[in-house]
């Protein structure tokens, strides 16, 4: 019986096989939105276009890539971000805060390490999907042939190993969980992006049909609205020494650290708020005491000592491996080098 | 032939009817969801409490549970976690390789945490933050081994809630407090026992907070009201009465540069800059620095550096203790400051006091004092020249704080 039900199925499969990928060499589909929960798989949006492990935007559905001039790091992942705004539907032009994208929106961020043959290994993708007045998080993990990535609610802990700065460093990636991941997507209790403020993705980035500012092209494809891009500072680049070590130290915490450090994230319980906006000495954590730090205080009084980077507790816990005094408290499991050089340098020579 | 297909049937059959009586005994109720010991149960677990909806019960059944990740949830309404007791459901966090806290629960409404044990958090053990009317009933966090500094910062710790009960708790080991409530409204703490902690029991930034009929021993202090500079919010009206706070003479081994790590071995009872908190009918014994303890902020750090903040105490009412203290204040694993408060109390011919305040108060009524034969001394800082014993200039008897008052989830 179950038997006879397979040989039936078997040609039927082959078929519908045929037909779609006759259609996919035709025109590519649409993006898929879910209306509730995400998708099983990450192929089932529609996101990427042919092999799906080759990571191509379906840019004829209105997918476009981007990047930021100060990056979230991330255990020394690589990352591509794609951003989907539906036809028809224009984001608020602001430099105050993350752009506000409007309904129907996708951001998508994809975690990968390059392979000492120069191939990329996919680790997790994940969407932020603006469904209602709320974003919703997705998180996928790709699986071991690299077919295809699988939805996960509670995430997962894989033993990684990379080359950085001259060593190979074996470490605990963490895919997080989706209560880790509003720990740092969260205002006011609410889901939101972290990166894509003005500031940040006021750059140029080389698209198929050349060089382009990312801001500019997405005025020009109708999905932000247009306004003067004179008067906008970029956020600098973490080695950019054209531009002021406070300004990088500052974007650096802003990027790395304000998600939760601000008065209405993750964080606000420790009177530390690191947004670039923050002009209050104190609560930037200049000859602040530590709140909760626990052990995370390193034995260091403040939390910025002017003149004394290392003894000083932010630059302690950005060094730190233990799980309590760690910070960011995930997603971290590899020293940061660059930032904590920049760090330094900035309380050191405040 | 015939026969053991017969016998096959007979065994088929039975498969069959043990497999339904066991989903019949499985068969919980529709709003609980049952976390069974073993390799899933992590997953499980974190599964739970991600999907759990409004009314629902998670259980865990006795055995011990381990986790690798912070297990949080969040966003959540009308939650119960409950174990299968304190001493029979564990989550274990001994090999936890990514997440600061063992358990979190955040932006959620009428969450309740009872019968079971949270044992070696890398950091904080169990942390409600940003909850209304959460509760912990019969919950243990504890570290295992002795106490050291290695420990994580806080047992349990509801920060930035509203209607806090804990009832009947347990906590031993944390490197900070073992039970921390932190910048929250509307607390109870009653019936819990704190012992082998920096600190027991602390209320901090807290504003209408009642603790009463605990235990709080062999920590560095006992119980401690405090008030921080640069926090979302102030302390205000904390009543500690009814409780049994003795020989917290733990060596102080909180992490340098924290707070707690300037409370002095030998603690009882010590109010940091919050304004009204009385403190009565407690049994205060064998505290070796002193049964209370009234101190301005400024004395650990002259400059607070958040201009709203107001370092002096004020509203501060000590009345109807009961003060037992025989042994020697240990002076040489004090604090150089403390050392200092120590030799003055001795160079001016005093016994280590039962009642001790650094005298940085605005007036002498902010520090009314009723309390018998109680000692008394102030140590006047920072110039220390007019030390004195004489209480009398604190006679004073404000009215009482009100209870407080809500209904636990």
């Amino acid at each position: 019986m179950a038997r006879s039900i397979k040989i039936l199925v078997i040609p039927i499969l082959i078929f519908t096989t045929f037909i779609s990928c006759e259609k996919n060499d035709t025109v590519n589909p649409m993006v898929r939105f879910p209306e509730g929960k995400g998708y099983e798989w990450l192929s089932d949006y529609n996101i990427f276009i042919g092999n799906l492990a080759d990571i191509n935007p379906n840019t004829e559905a209105g997918i476009l890539p981007y990047n930021l001039n100060m990056a979230l790091f991330s255990d020394y992942a690589s990352k591509k971000r794609f951003v989907y705004v539906p036809e028809g539907s224009k984001i608020n032009f602001d430099t105050t805060d993350v752009l506000n994208f409007p309904l129907g929106s996708i951001l998508i961020k994809h975690f990968y390490y390059l392979r000492t043959d120069g191939s990329e290994d996919n680790i997790e993708t994940r969407l932020l999907i603006r469904q209602t007045d709320a974003w919703r998080a997705e998180t996928y993990i790709w699986n071991e042939d690299q077919s295809d990535a699988q939805r996960t609610i509670v995430g997962e802990t894989l033993e990684l190993t990379t080359f950085a700065n001259g060593g190979n460093r074996t470490f605990n990636y963490l895919v997080p969980n989706q209560n880790q991941c509003k720990n740092c997507h969260s205002d006011e209790g609410k889901l939101e992006p972290v990166g894509p403020q003005a500031q940040n993705l006021h750059k140029d980035y080389p698209y198929d049909f050349g060089t382009a500012n990312q801001l500019q092209t997405w005025m020009d494809r109708g999905i932000l609205e247009d306004a003067s891009l004179q008067q906008l500072t970029a956020w600098p680049k973490i080695d950019d020494a054209s531009t002021s070590l406070n300004k990088r130290a500052r974007a650096y915490l802003d990027v790395n650290c304000a998600s939760c450090h601000h008065r209405y994230g993750s964080a606000a319980n420790s009177g530390l708020y690191l947004e670039t906006e923050n002009k209050d000495s104190l609560s930037v954590g200049i000859w602040k005491s530590p709140v909760a730090a626990g052990a995370g205080s390193g034995g260091f009084s403040y939390v910025i000592h002017p003149g004394m980077g290392d003894q000083s507790i932010l630059l302690y816990r950005m060094i730190s491996l233990e799980l309590d005094e760690r910070m960011p408290e995930i997603g971290r499991d590899l020293i940061h080098d660059e930032g904590v050089l920049l760090i330094r340098d900035w309380i050191d020579t405040m | 032939m015939n026969r053991s297909l017969t016998k096959y049937i007979s065994i088929l059959t039975l498969i069959i009817s043990v497999f339904a009586l066991n989903g019949c005994s499985e068969d919980a109720p529709s709003n609980e969801i049952l976390i069974k010991a073993g390799t899933e149960a992590a997953k499980d677990a974190q599964t739970a409490f991600i999907e759990a909806e409004e009314g629902n019960i998670i259980i865990f059944e006795a055995g011990v549970f381990s986790f690798t990740n912070t297990l949080s949830m969040d966003g959540k309404n009308e939650i119960i976690i409950r174990g299968a007791g304190r001493d029979e459901t564990i989550l274990d966090f001994s090999g936890q390789t990514a997440g600061g806290d063992g358990v979190l629960v955040t932006n959620s409404n009428q969450v309740r945490f009872e019968d079971l044990t949270v044992r070696d958090a890398a950091g904080d053990a169990l942390k409600a933050r940003d909850c209304n009317t959460v509760s912990f009933v019969n919950i243990a966090t504890i570290w295992s081994g002795n106490p050291s500094k290695d420990n994580g910062a806080y047992g349990l710790y509801p920060v930035l809630c509203t209607e806090v009960y804990i009832d009947n708790c347990y906590a031993y080991g944390a490197s900070d407090a073992g039970i921390y409530v932190g910048q929250s409204d509307i607390v109870i703490v009653k019936n819990s026992v704190a012992e082998g902690n920096v600190a027991g029991i602390e209320i901090e930034n807290t504003t209408n907070a009642d603790v009463f009929d605990n235990e709080a021993f062999d920590n560095t202090g006992g119980i401690l009201v405090f008030d921080l500079p640069g926090l979302t919010k102030y302390g205000n009206s904390t009543r500690v009465f009814d409780n049994n706070v003795y020989d917290n003479n733990r060596v102080n081994f909180a992490p340098a540069g924290n707070i707690v790590a300037e409370v002095p071995t030998g603690t009882g009872i010590m109010v940091l800059s919050t304004k009204n908190v009385e403190i009565f009918s407690n049994t205060i014994s064998e505290n070796d620095f002193a049964g209370v303890i009234v101190a301005n902020y400024l004395i650990v750090d002259d400059t607070p550096g958040d201009p709203n903040y107001d370092p002096y105490p004020s509203g501060i009412y000590i009345h109807d203790n009961s003060h037992t203290m025989t042994g020697t204040v240990n002076k040489p694993v004090q604090t150089i400051n403390i050392q200092a408060m120590i030799n003055v109390i001795e160079n001016n011919g005093f016994d280590q006091p039962n009642i001790v305040t650094d005298g940085l108060l605005m007036n002498a009524s902010d520090l009314c004092i009723q309390e018998g034969s109680a000692t008394f001394v102030n140590v006047d800082v920072p110039s220390f020249s007019n030390v004195s014993n004489d209480v009398t200039v604190h006679n004073c008897s404000p009215a009482g704080l009100p209870e407080v008052v809500f209904v636990p989830f």
